[in-house]
């Protein structure tokens, strides 16, 4: 082989070797960072219940009580927080020995961006008969609170 | 004459003068049935006779005072509503006798407002002038 040509093949070589060592040197690319988690979805909670015989622009029961006469409005105030889109719901029912019947039922879709305040109300013209009753809240078909009260 | 509970005999009456019975019925459970015979002779003559509740030769029908107290109220006047601090608008019930200008007139004191209601609630009312005990309206802010 001339001297040319194995001038010419070490360069050829020498340029691939420098290719490889060039290859090797590159640092290797950063891992991929894991997405961070997408935080939890807002969602809407029920707090406390509370009755009375009115409530205020606030839809806030102005005076906790569990008894209520024959010819009361009764109201129930129901407090959430969290933001989001959901549906409460009120269930009164009157209780007598082994029996219970359900006196009204009443939902009330909801859209909060915060704490909310959401009141239901039951009235009887021609009275309530005394005894045993009792409301039930529920936030989209869940049930989230039972208040008894007693009407003398 | 016997009498009987669930076909069990609770005992005889022996009649007094003039065919008046009279015992104290004790031990009842409340929720027991309300419904109670006395079966009797074949009666032909006398007040028992012609009681309206002689059902037949034989028996007496009666029913227990404590049975009235027994039966639910009625609940079917109740009138229920809501409103939220979270929505705009508040949820009505239909009762009996109710039209959509009188329950605009009661919730914005205007019954020409009955339209709003109607709006409000095309996708179950089809007639302004049809709307039934129980169902339930949304009533948008005034």
């Amino acid at each position: 082989m001339s001297k040319k040509c194995l001038y010419a093949l070490s360069t050829l070589l020498l340029i691939l070797l420098t290719a490889c060592g060039k290859k090797e040197e590159q640092p290797a690319p950063a891992p991929e960072t894991a997405p961070a988690p997408a935080p939890a979805p807002a969602g809407i909670s029920v707090g406390a219940i509370s009755l009375g015989k009115a409530v205020g622009p606030d839809k806030r029961v102005s005076a906790p009580v569990e008894t209520f006469a024959k010819g009361d409005t009764i109201y129930a105030s129901v407090e959430t927080t969290g933001a989001g889109t959901a549906t409460l719901k009120a269930r009164w029912t009157y209780k007598k020995g082994d029996q219970t019947t359900v006196v009204s039922e009443e939902p009330q879709p909801i859209t909060p961006s915060g704490p909310a305040t959401t009141e239901f109300h039951i009235s009887k013209p021609t009275g309530w008969p005394a005894g045993q009753y009792q409301v039930e809240v529920f936030l989209d078909d869940k049930s989230v609170g039972v208040k008894p009260f007693t009407v003398s | 004459m016997p009498r009987r509970q669930h076909n069990n005999e609770l005992g005889e009456i022996s009649s007094g003068p003039q065919f008046l019975w009279t015992k104290k019925i004790s031990n009842l459970a409340p929720t027991s049935t309300c419904l109670y015979i006395m079966k009797v002779p074949t009666l032909t003559a006398g007040p028992l006779a012609e009681s309206p509740n002689l059902i037949g030769q034989g028996a007496l029908v009666f029913k227990k005072e404590a049975c009235m107290a027994d039966k639910m109220p009625d609940f079917s006047d109740v009138q229920g509503g809501s409103s939220s601090t979270a929505s705009s608008e508040t949820t009505y019930e239909v009762k009996s006798g109710d039209s959509l200008s009188k329950i605009a007139k009661r919730e914005y004191g205007d019954a020409n407002l009955w339209r709003k209601i109607f709006d409000a609630n095309k996708d179950t009312l089809k007639d302004p002038d049809k709307i039934y005990p129980g169902q339930l309206l949304k009533i948008p802010a005034k």
